[in-house]
């Protein structure tokens, strides 16, 4: 499922939500620390993707 | 100066020939990333991958094209991982420039789909400034530039860019799309709490010089993707 604005509040699924709103979330934040608007767009989907998935990405990022 | 004496041979003896140039990143982090951001972990990941990364620019007096060369034998990251991390540095994008027709193409993936996104090739407002340093045996003078990663609303998305471009090398290109000065960019310092930059590291001659404009990807005018964010995107 492709994440949308609709996902924080129609969806039925609380996991997509949960997701929707992780994702949300580390985009705004990356908004903050300056990142240009396609990366922001890139890590909420990014996020959504690996949380909707269940992909532990934070593995790959743990030796950095 | 004999790797200078070589290249400026070269040119003259070559000059409607073209040049192959590679650029290694370098971060220079001003502010402590901040441990629980996922962007965070995405710019200390960069801070230890993409130095091991070349970066090729091909030009010849008229066009040029930029892009990742390769990446390490052992990389084993996923694709997705890769592009987030090459991403924080502009560099998961192809650049192509044409002078004479005053083009310039920067293809990349972003919201959701690849792009061809267009503008001109002189669109940067450099200042020049009489400050002068040797790399690799090339005199090169600074340019600055204020620039704007997003849609000029947010100051956090606010770039200095500092550019070393060298006149003995005539050829107006430089690292990640930044263009326009009067001889090739050898270091492009891109400032901001995270800043980097891009070193050359490595510059030959080419005789068989083969530089093609981007083919793929949804033709953009720049205007309208500056208008694109996630907001709007994901409301599709």
């Amino acid at each position: 499922m492709t994440l949308s604005l609709s996902s924080f509040n129609t969806s039925d699924n609380i996991e997509i939500r949960d997701c929707a709103a992780q994702a949300w979330e580390a985009g705004s934040e990356a908004e903050n620390m300056g990142a240009p608007p396609s990366d922001v767009y890139a890590l909420t989907d990014f996020v959504y993707t690996a949380c909707e998935s269940g992909t532990d990405y934070m593995f790959l990022l743990m030796n950095f | 100066m004999r790797f200078t004496l070589f290249i400026l041979i070269s040119f003259q003896c070559f000059s409607q020939k073209g040049i192959e140039v590679i650029y290694k990143y370098e971060s220079n982090f001003k502010k402590e990333i901040p441990e629980q951001i996922l962007y965070g972990k995405f710019l200390k990941a960069a801070k230890k991958i993409l130095p091991n990364y070349d970066f090729k620019l091909l030009a010849d007096m008229n066009e040029s094209i930029y892009y990742l060369k390769k990446e390490l034998d052992n990389d084993a990251y996923p694709q997705e991982f890769k592009e987030m991390i090459l991403r924080t540095a502009n560099s998961n994008g192809i650049f192509y420039s044409d002078v004479s027709n005053n083009k310039f193409i920067e293809q990349k993936n972003a919201f959701g789909k690849l792009y061809k996104i267009i503008s001109d090739f002189e669109t940067f407002d450099w200042k020049i400034i009489n400050e002068y340093k040797k790399i690799s045996g090339f005199k090169c003078k600074k340019a600055t530039l204020n620039y704007n990663v997003g849609n000029k609303k947010n100051n956090n998305q606010n770039r200095e860019i500092a550019a070393w471009f060298t006149p003995e090398i005539n050829y107006p290109f430089g690292p990640i799309g930044f263009r326009g000065l009067p001889g090739l960019i050898l270091e492009l310092n891109v400032n901001w709490d995270y800043s980097y930059k891009f070193e050359m590291s490595k510059i030959e001659f080419v005789y068989n010089l083969e530089i093609n404009a981007p083919v793929e990807g949804e033709t953009i005018k720049l205007q309208d993707y500056e208008k694109l964010n996630r907001s709007a995107v994901f409301q599709k």
